[in-house]
């Protein structure tokens, strides 16, 4: 809790601003690449800022780079990103770990797709993989460090923005690929409607022969079936509208040989979007969205094709936020009010089997949850002030106070000086404070044994930040270095009776320390090239993440244009020495060397082609079971191999 | 919670001071944006030597300074060597020193109605940031439109080549280029 004089601070800051001169910013100087990039028309950015402006560290991918590095997934798109780590968890998806906050779900990032939040509601996770279609996106920003003043709960290690494209015309791709990959996607745009859908069926890309998380052979069917469709809408230019759908089906890719496992769930988000006002200078957004949420679990156990377990997960959540943002001479204040309504429907499992216990006497079934109101309703308030005493500096002081019904009231802020120089420099000290609630299944699980878990407290993280930006012509770089500190980290522990886990706080603070560093060059020429390395370096707690985590991880990207109809993509994908501490001898993480290639091309008529290779030496590769130890290594993707044609044509 | 209610009332208490103290007349911060692209397009386009023989670069607005002085907030600039000048015109036929026309995406058919297109050697701009959907029928050599929440350009080539002009290739790299009209 803030002492009061914080707040008196505050205000006063307030009623200061309301005498400062005027002052406007000159945009002529900034190149037109971050012309591109300012965004103009978002209460998020609350002034024009380009990245290497910003007051945060920010990685950002337009579409070109996208269709260049061609990842088809966020988790595969993340591995370019210095300072996140990906592993790939036991299910299926991967999880990305910012600057060495390790986690099973993606529970400590934000996800905003046209500023809608995605989060699973009992695990707390966003989404990854291929629920969410690169080739949708006109841009993908990763924000590091702490964002809970601006975005609260849950934006402890980072915010991952994605914002759709639009289309004028109609452009529709089909692909084919090894695993039995067929994918297809449609996107049409005329006045003010879009529409986009897509839809993947293929098999698990990973070895058939590779290791259960109890250390047997994995023999669950492959099939896995992904769909979306998103219909966006702009009425009047002051209003968006948006309703997106996604349905998935895919088997537990690490499940051990005597059952077979399966995830399936829907989602659909309706969202709006008004405008009033000024984008830029004084202005007022309103936002309204309405999300559904609905996943079934289930397990058969093989020999029989019996049900050994089912889990099904309802809920529906409403999100209203209103923020508006005014100029005086040369702050921009900005101030807003969320409020949240979840409402479980449904959160119950039947349990009629065990791998290490067989059939039970009796099915077990009940609440996944205890303890816990079926209606929770949060609420927040921020204000921010980004004050330009002069075209040189930028001074940024925000606060959020949350309302959250099952966790108190969080007060979390931030600080950020930046200093622009004309020669295409910029030096950015940061601070900032971050939370993170605990999700449902942490703070309410239903323990499949007799012991009473003590009690939970949200993981918070205060982080210290220098970070550098310079660009010229084609040139781009970016450096960073940081540490935080945090404390409260939860960590799954096994139950003393060996039946179940439950989650708990590591004794003591983390410590995390890390560098990052991007150099990027994107002339004309037929050469491009984009490097990324991260540095790591975490102690502290009890259990450590330490163990886990690589101590430096990085990429290299080659773009060549061969000609004027082919272009060469080269990436490689690199992770230091990992180590573990499940105790089994063959299952090691080591470190990892992976490389991706592509060609690509237009035909004419509107076509063109891409043929792409992703772990191009099918190398095996383990990521480290990062949980209670007990586990064996998940293995990461296998060689994947596919074709892709693209269409684009005014209809 | 009662400090969070402070707060609420302290913003309250600010909004209307910050009201009165914003003054009438400023220019706005999206406007300079718009300007800042304008002023890279002129940068950016290629004139043949004929077009540069004029001691300024002068930019022209169609029927109304629409940037509300942003434009005219950067005259002085060098454009290829020459200093930016900005005026506002009342009619196409008042173009015939604009190397630049920027013309309002609500004016666009006024202008494309008295002749205004195609004219050699003078690039035609359609602000379009303003309207639902960015397409300017081939009217205009450049559009600046809406990309979602971001500013963007979409260069006709067609149109482009008929004025004469040529764009660079760092324009052409981050500008949606499509090809329409005669």
């Amino acid at each position: 809790m803030p002492p009061p004089s914080r707040w008196s601070l505050c205000c006063a800051l307030a009623w200061a601003l309301a005498a400062s001169p005027t002052h406007g910013a000159d945009y002529s100087h900034l190149p037109l690449a971050e012309l591109v990039d300012l965004e103009v028309f978002s209460a998020a950015s609350l002034l024009p800022t380009a990245p290497g402006r910003a007051p945060a560290t920010v990685y950002v991918f337009r579409r070109d780079d996208l269709a260049r590095l061609h990842p088809r997934t966020l988790g595969e798109l993340a591995e370019l990103v210095p300072g996140i780590q990906t592993n790939q968890y036991r299910k299926r998806h991967t999880a990305l770990w910012s600057r060495g906050l390790i986690n099973r779900y993606n529970d400590k990032m934000v996800l905003l797709l046209d500023g809608v939040r995605l989060a699973d509601f009992y695990y707390g996770a966003l989404p990854s993989g291929d629920e969410l279609p690169l080739d949708q996106m006109e841009r993908v920003e990763v924000v590091l460090g702490p964002a809970s003043s601006l975005h609260g709960a849950n934006a402890l290690a980072g915010v991952v923005s994605l914002t759709t494209r639009d289309v004028h015309g109609a452009e529709l791709r089909a692909l084919a690929g090894n695993f039995a990959s067929r994918r297809a996607a449609l996107a049409l745009g005329e006045g003010g409607v879009q529409l986009y859908a897509s839809a993947l069926s293929r098999d698990l890309p990973y070895h058939r022969d590779r290791q259960s998380f109890a250390g047997d052979r994995v023999v669950v069917p492959a099939a896995e079936d992904y769909a979306t469709l998103h219909l966006k809408a702009r009425p009047r230019p002051s209003l968006r509208l948006a309703a997106r759908y996604g349905q998935w089906r895919h088997p537990f890719a690490f499940i051990p040989a005597t059952q077979d496992a399966f995830v399936e769930g829907e989602r659909l988000d309706l969202s709006a979007r008004w405008q009033l006002g000024d984008a830029l200078d004084r202005g007022l957004e309103l936002a309204l969205d309405q999300g559904f949420d609905r996943a079934r679990e289930w397990e058969e156990e093989r020999r029989s094709g019996a049900l050994a377990y089912r889990e099904v997960r309802r809920a529906h959540r409403t999100h209203f936020a209103a923020t508006g943002r005014i100029r005086l001479g040369n702050h921009l204040l900005t101030a807003g009010l969320t409020a949240d309504r979840e409402v479980l429907d449904r959160v119950d499992a039947l349990r009629l089997f065990r791998y290490d216990l067989g059939f039970l006497q009796e099915p077990q079934f009940g609440d996944l949850l205890r303890g816990i109101d079926r209606e929770a309703l949060d609420g927040a308030l921020f204000v921010q002030d980004l004050w330009q005493p002069n075209p040189d500096w930028t001074l940024v002081y925000g606060a959020r106070r949350d309302h959250l019904d099952r966790y108190g009231d969080p007060f979390n802020h931030r600080l950020a000086a930046v200093w622009t120089g004309r020669a295409g420099h910029s030096l950015k000290f940061l601070y900032g404070t971050a939370l993170r609630a605990p999700s449902l299944r942490e703070r309410f699980k239903n323990l499949e044994s007799d012991f009473a878990a003590p009690p939970l407290n949200p993981e918070r993280l205060t982080s210290w930040e220098v970070a550098w930006n310079h660009r010229r012509g084609p040139w781009e770089l970016q450096g960073s270095a940081y540490r935080q500190r945090v404390e409260d980290l939860i960590a799954e522990v096994p139950t003393p009776d060996g039946a179940d886990e439950y989650f708990a706080n590591r004794e003591g603070n983390a410590r995390i320390r890390g560098v990052e560093l991007l150099l990027a060059h994107r002339g004309a020429g037929p050469v491009g090239v984009r490097a990324a390395l991260g540095l790591l370096d975490a102690d502290g707690a009890d259990p450590s993440p330490g163990p886990y985590l690589a101590p430096w991880t990085g990429s290299l990207h080659l773009d060549w244009r061969w000609n004027a109809a082919v272009e060469i993509d080269l990436v490689v994908r690199f992770t230091g020495r990992r180590r573990d501490r499940n105790g089994f001898a063959d299952d090691d993480p080591g470190g990892r060397l992976l490389f991706d290639a592509s060609a690509s091309g237009p035909l004419g008529g509107g076509f063109s082609w891409r043929l792409a290779v992703r772990n191009l030496a099918d190398a095996r590769s383990r990521d480290p079971a990062a949980d209670f130890g007990a586990q064996y290594n998940p293995e990461g993707p296998a060689r994947e191999l596919w074709l892709e044609v693209f269409w684009t044509g005014r209809p | 919670m009662r400090r969070l209610w402070a707060l609420a009332l302290a913003a309250l208490l600010t909004g209307p001071g910050l009201e009165r103290s914003a003054a009438a007349g400023e220019v706005r911060e999206l406007d300079r944006v718009r300007a800042a692209f304008v002023y890279h397009l002129a940068k950016l386009i290629h004139w043949p030597a004929e077009a540069r023989s004029t001691k300024a670069f002068r930019a022209c607005l169609y029927r109304r300074d629409f940037l509300g002085g942003a434009l005219t907030e950067l005259q002085g600039r060098p454009v290829a060597g020459r200093p930016l000048t900005v005026e506002v015109i009342a009619a196409p036929e008042d173009a015939a020193g604009c190397r630049l026309v920027l013309v309002a995406g609500a004016d666009l058919a006024t202008w494309r109605g008295a002749g205004g297109a195609g004219a050699r050697h003078r690039l035609v701009v359609a602000d379009l940031t303003e309207a639902p959907a960015g397409e300017s029928d081939g009217a205009a050599a450049v559009a600046l439109v809406r990309r979602g929440d971001r500013l963007g350009l979409v260069i006709n080539r067609r149109a482009l080549a008929r004025a004469g002009l040529t764009a660079s290739s760092e324009l052409l790299k981050l500008a949606h280029l499509v090809e329409e009209g005669p």
